[in-house]
């Protein structure tokens, strides 16, 4: 984060455009030879051989007297119009093979991908030499030589690309809107497959070119006396220690082609770079200092709170008061969560719902550490797991491994992503089981893991533990991720839309899991989800997030009998009814969601709010108490429903 | 005892595998003796003219054509041909009428014993260089490694040579010029040749250990408070090994090919050199005989990169029961997918 | 106006003769003007059955009839007007658009393709469609990917809707969407069956989405049709077992189940 603001003055287009300046001087170079070139590239002149560089040659002249500069301007030439050449060649062959390789599948498919994979697996210089060595060298000889081999990787790129393509909701639609094939291959098929093509054409300039001065300094390219750079080499090479002149310029050419090729390539085909995971391993401060920049303006508390202010609920399991949350976006510091404050106690659910973007999994998720590495958390979390209270903001990453793994568990959404592929079901749960501090021989260990694959309801849990991710059912990999959670008899289960992805019949015994879970271990839980209806069984406190705040909590069954702010009552409203007839509209609000939490000064919702007054543009509101722990943020009058008359309450359609 | 169930499913892959690579093998060999129906010229008139020390009568053609069976039709001279080549038997070279197979066994030492060296070279500097790279954070020491990786796989071999010639040679006379007189005359064509194949490899090794621990399974570890050295070893390198694997396959193959540069420069008496000799005199069956054994060893290397891949990723095992259902997706914020999979009920892919 | 009768499809499995039969003696029907929902797990066959009846997978028994003409009898032109007919919703709606191409030009792109309309027609008729879904006319010059999930989804429902069909199949077509914004998509699809008396035939994972929707539901189980009827009796008298499972598992906001379970905690916090 700290290097990388040295390189915020230079706009990406830019830099990219200074990779490839050789490139461009290279193609000027090659194009206008004859005009720039001061001298015959050819012309002898004995009487001037070896002479180091002066203004007459600015490169100064080789054996012959030729001038030197000269030969270099013209060997980028005969470079470039063999580059140009293969390329022109290698391209057109290589793509429109692949393409259509890729669009028509079946048994041509099948022919030319063998012929494909052969022909890639071949080793191109050893290819280009033979054909060479039995064609003779020769401009014409070695286009073909190299164009032979070149080919194959962008039939290949341009068949993958078609054969991903084929079977894609995008020429499905297509072909129902009645799209014949010549439409699909020409104008939805060759520019995708085209386009990464062209990035591997830009590291395969440098490569061709890199092949034609080898196989002109072997003899076996462009022939004596034209110039070329691999050429001006060899003929260099009896001078390497008297005339520097002679080795250096074609050398450093090459290289400069070559190199600018390959960066340009790379920062191409590369997206945005991701900090390093050393971070885990630095220390915390380095990145809470950056914080004091961050935030735009100071959260109400910062984290400097004594824990015994905090700890006065000894009931709860977790604490988290004026919880930020930011990244730094296009250079700028922008907030994703903001002063967000919740607490759980023990042997209750937290539900954290909210829509895509609101913040949810943020939220939940900072206070053990869990983010992208460039978040900046600020705020205070108090973990009250046993031992005392410990602050979790801030804390360094080796104390937080006493905690994470160990009171506190996590499962996340994707269940086949967060488990390692190569690993065993057995060999993550050990690892959890051994993080804390459980199970000290490897027999106790597996043991451990045993029972704690049977609890989550899994059967036979040693055939499991030998399993692979891959191998299980999407509902069975949650429950190991479950497993692993509670490998450290843990205070705090954090799972995030544990069941988004999966079959409700399978959905319905996880949760029915999870509540049973609560019941036995006496566990607190935050269970993130975007779906109210799926938390309906499980929550006993609910709190709904919007643009990075909570703008209502309570106890569930308060919040969605008598929602109190706008948002909770649209996304109520947006939830199907059993007992709706068919064809029964759903009330709507208007806009969008996808505001940040600093986006404007006052009420994130105001724009969609059906109830919006004059103020709530200006002024942020906070929660304020409705009565018992239910409270909502909104800056109407609490509990005043006859301001919010059923009318405003767009009914789309009606 | 019985085998193991995974074993047996990876013998099935290794069995389709070893079929493949000889169907590589098959296609190189058919390649290679394609060569002489490109060449320009009559092999056997050249065969002639180097015996008979001048331009060869008709009738002396004609003896020779008989004698190299160069009458047959295509595919027969082509099987008759892969069955000589694989006794080790390749015919006689046009530039010297000797043998080639003696000539072939005599070198392959000196370039295999070249390609070890590199190798060893490459594999430690370029992996040493990966994961350092891959671990440092954005900053200048991160940034020297990547420009020098990049460096190192642009500069031309024959002129990094000059380079050092320069200064190991003729500066510093720390080795000799060129020649294969010592241990110090091993250290600049390995290191000609190691170097940029480390560049490259480095490269890979950063990109795809970062890739590695950028997933999800490194942020669950940390969840279950794993040690980063944990999640570097278990999590990280083993997820990046794969592609690692195959880019070292294909860099040591790079190598064998890169010894026609480095032998020729550095006046080795190895193969590489000797194909170039080939090349340059238009000495087919020479150059047909070299570029089979150096074809050869390339697609090897490549192909033992990749059933090693087949090795150790559970998933390739075909036995694995899926019960895996393809998760449905929803959309997240950045417009990412968040779970992956793909719809079950879809259509199974042919190739 | 949609038949299907007695539809099995499948796949021919990798390298062998014989074929995995994915859908099975499938028959139903959707009127005009009608919404069928047809529900059913992953895996169960329901894509491949809509692909089936919008023509892009050859069953291997059965006819797909659309007014009374069998679609797998057609060839050559009369297939591709007849294609027209049927057009189809996808669940990732940002999948289905070519990311080169700007909103106009991918609604456009239907319009050359059949040669309807000269130019001022067809820019007149995008804005017409893009105001039928609910879009400003102002997200024309943008690019599919720089809408939200529930205006692709629009987008989507507007092309399909270029070539005038009779019906639209949507495949999970709010899947992919937050609830506030599937409640906006649903209702468009039941403003447009009411507006154009469209067939539609809505498949969905999600019983309690489909319920409020269809005019008949039809359960789908190891690619059969276990069950089908009117949305009022199947959802309170289901016959088959697997229904009343699936009715059972399907979570609900029910504001009096709610309210009794989580007494006990109100006093408490």
């Amino acid at each position: 984060m700290t290097a990388g603001h040295g390189r915020r003055g230079i706009p990406a287009g830019l830099r990219t455009a200074l990779v490839a300046l050789p490139l461009s001087l290279f193609a000027i170079a090659g194009l206008l030879a004859p005009v720039l070139a001061p001298a015959d590239p050819a012309a002898n002149d004995l009487a001037a051989s070896l002479l180091p560089p002066s203004a007459d040659h600015l490169l100064g002249t080789d054996q012959l007297g030729r001038d030197q500069l000269s030969r270099l301007l013209h060997g980028a030439q005969i470079s470039l119009a063999v580059t140009a050449a293969v390329l022109g060649i290698s391209m057109t062959v290589g793509v429109v093979t692949g393409t259509i390789a890729g669009y028509l599948g079946g048994w041509a498919d099948r022919v030319v991908s063998r012929i494909i994979d052969i022909a890639v697996a071949l080793p191109g210089m050893l290819v280009a030499l033979a054909v060479i060595g039995v064609r003779g060298p020769g401009v014409e000889n070695l286009v073909l030589a190299m164009s032979v081999w070149v080919w194959a990787p962008y039939a290949r790129i341009a068949r993958a690309r078609t054969a991903s393509l084929r079977g894609s909701p995008h020429l499905d639609a297509l072909r129902l809107l009645g799209a014949g094939p010549a439409r699909i291959v020409g104008r939805h098929l060759l520019p995708p497959a085209l386009a990464p093509c062209l990035v591997y054409a830009s590291t395969d300039v440098g490569a061709i070119v890199l092949g034609v001065a080898t196989l002109s300094f072997l003899g076996l390219g462009i022939p004596p006396p034209q110039a070329e750079w691999g050429q001006m080499l060899i003929e260099g090479r009896p001078y390497l220690a008297s005339a520097w002149w002679l080795a250096y310029p074609p050398g450093i050419a090459i290289t400069a082609v070559v190199f600018a090729s390959n960066l340009l390539g790379e920062r191409l085909a590369a997206g945005a770079e991701r900090p390093s995971i050393l971070r885990w391993v630095l220390p915390h401060r380095l990145l809470t200092r950056a914080a004091g920049r961050a935030a735009s303006r100071p959260p109400a508390t910062t984290g400097a709170i004594a824990p015994s202010t905090m700890s006065a609920d000894d009931r709860s399991v977790l604490q988290v008061r004026d919880l930020s949350v930011t990244y730094r976006h296009d250079g700028a510091q922008r907030r994703v969560v903001a002063d967000v404050s919740y607490q759980i106690k023990r042997g209750q659910i937290l539900a954290l719902v909210g829509e895509t973007g609101s913040g949810k999994t943020t939220a939940a998720l900072a206070p053990f550490g869990l983010l992208d590495p460039t978040a900046v958390v600020t705020g205070a979390a108090l973990l009250d797991a046993g031992d005392g209270a410990r602050q979790l903001v801030g804390l360094p990453p080796h104390e937080r491994r006493q905690i994470n793994g160990r009171r506190v568990g996590v499962v996340f959404q994707d269940s086949l992503a967060a488990l390692n592929p190569l690993r065993t079901i057995g060999a993550h749960v050990d690892e959890a089981v051994r993080n804390a501090g459980r199970g000290s021989r490897h027999g106790a260990t597996r043991q451990v893991t045993e029972e704690l694959l049977r609890l989550v309801g899994l059967p036979d849990p040693t055939g499991i533990a030998r399993g692979f991710p891959h191998q299980l059912s999407g509902g069975m990999r949650q429950r190991v991720q479950i497993a692993i959670a509670l490998a450290g008899e843990p205070d705090l289960l954090v799972a995030d839309e544990p069941t988004s992805a999966l079959d409700v019949t399978v959905q319905a015994q996880l949760l029915d899991l999870l509540a049973r879970l609560r019941d036995e271990l006496n566990m607190a839980m935050i269970i993130i989800s975007h779906d109210l209806a799926v938390v309906t069984r499980l929550a006993d406190t609910v709190a709904v997030m919007y643009a990075g705040r909570i703008v209502e909590t309570g106890p569930f069954a308060t919040v969605i009998g008598k929602p109190d702010h706008p948002y909770t009552r649209g996304l109520l409203d947006a939830v199907p009814r059993p007992g709706a007839p068919p064809g029964t509209r759903f009330r709507t609000m208007p806009g969008r969601s996808g505001a940040g939490p600093d986006d404007t000064s006052g009420c994130a919702f105001a724009s969609r709010c059906p109830v919006a007054l004059p103020a709530c543009v200006q002024r942020q509101p906070i929660l304020v108490a409705l009565g018992g722990a239910h409270r909502s943020a909104c800056l109407r009058q609490p509990g005043g429903p006859s301001l919010m008359p059923e009318a405003a309450v767009g009914r789309n359609g009606d | 005892m019985s085998v193991p169930g995974w074993l047996r499913s990876a013998s099935g892959d290794v069995g389709r595998w070893a079929v493949d690579t000889a169907g590589v093998l098959l296609a190189l060999s058919a390649g290679t003796f394609a060569l002489v129906l490109l060449a320009r010229g009559d092999p056997a008139a050249v065969l002639a003219a180097t015996r008979a020390g001048r331009a060869a009568t008709p009738e002396q053609i004609e003896a020779v054509r008989v004698e190299l069976r160069l009458d047959a039709p295509a595919p027969v001279r082509y099987l008759r041909w892969l069955a000589d080549a694989s006794t080790g038997d390749f015919g006689l070279s046009l530039r010297t009428n000797t043998p080639i197979g003696p000539e072939i066994a005599d070198r392959i030492g000196v370039t295999l014993g070249l390609v070890a060296g590199s190798a060893v070279v490459a594999l430690v500097v370029g992996v040493g260089v990966g994961v350092t790279g891959a671990l440092l954070g954005r900053g200048l020491l991160r940034g020297a490694l990547r420009v020098g990786a990049l460096l190192a796989t642009s500069v031309p071999a024959f002129w990094l040579s000059y380079l050092l010639v320069l200064l190991l040679a003729l500066r510093l006379s720390l080795v000799p010029t060129s020649g294969m007189t010592g241990p110090a005359s091993w250290v600049m064509p390995m290191a000609v040749l190691g170097l940029p194949a480390a560049g490259a490899l480095s490269r890979v090794v950063a990109v795809t250990l970062r890739e590695a621990l950028d997933r999800p399974y490194v942020l669950a570890a940390q969840a279950r408070g794993s040690s980063p050295l944990s999640i570097v070893f278990r999590d990280g390198l083993p997820n990046a090994a794969g592609p690692i694997l195959s880019v070292a396959g294909f860099t040591i193959g790079t190598l064998l090919v890169g010894t026609v540069v480095v032998e020729q420069i550095f006046g080795w008496p190895g193969l590489g050199a000797y194909f170039v000799r080939a090349a340059a005199a238009r000495d087919v069956p020479a150059l047909q005989a070299s570029a089979l054994v150096l074809g050869s060893g390339f697609i090897l290397a490549n192909r033992l990169a990749d059933v090693m891949q087949i090795l150790i990723d559970p998933r390739s095992r075909r036995d694995s029961e899926v019960h895996a259902r393809a998760p449905r997706r929803r959309r997240d914020g950045g417009g990412h997918v968040a779970a992956t999979g793909h719809k079950a009920d879809a259509r199974t892919e042919t190739t | 106006m949609l038949e299907i009768e007695g539809v099995a499809a499948g796949y021919a499995v990798a390298r062998g003769r014989h074929r995995n039969t994915v859908v099975d003696a499938i028959t139903m029907r959707v009127d005009a003007g009608e919404i069928v929902g047809l529900v059913g797990e992953s895996g169960c066959g329901k894509t491949t059955l809509a692909r089936v009846i919008t023509g892009l997978h050859r069953p291997d028994s059965g006819s797909v009839r659309l007014s009374g003409t069998d679609v797998y009898g057609l060839r050559g032109r009369a297939l591709r007007s007849h294609r027209r007919r049927i057009q189809m919703v996808f669940q990732e709606p940002y999948l289905t658009f070519s990311p080169r191409q700007t909103v106009r030009q991918a609604i456009t792109e239907p319009l050359h393709i059949h040669r309807l309309g000269d130019s001022r027609a067809r820019s007149a008729r995008v804005d017409e469609l893009l105001d039928l879904v609910g879009l400003d006319n102002r997200v024309g010059d943008r690019r599919p990917q720089q809408l939200s999930g529930g205006q692709q989804q629009r987008l989507a429902i507007a092309r399909a809707l270029t070539v005038e069909p009779r019906v639209l199949v949507c495949d999970e077509p709010v899947t992919a969407l937050d609830v506030s914004v599937q409640a906006k998509v649903l209702n468009l699809l039941c403003d447009l069956r009411d507006q154009l008396g469209l067939a539609c035939l809505f498949i969905s994972h999600d019983l309690a989405v489909v319920r409020q929707l269809a005019d008949r539901i039809a359960v789908m189980h190891n690619g059969r049709i276990i069950e089908q009827g009117p949305t009022a009796q199947l959802t309170t008298d289901p016959r088959h077992p697997y229904t009343q499972s699936l009715l059972a598992a399907t979570p609900t906001v029910d504001l009096t189940v709610a309210s009794s379970t989580h007494a006990r905690e109100e006093g408490v916090i």
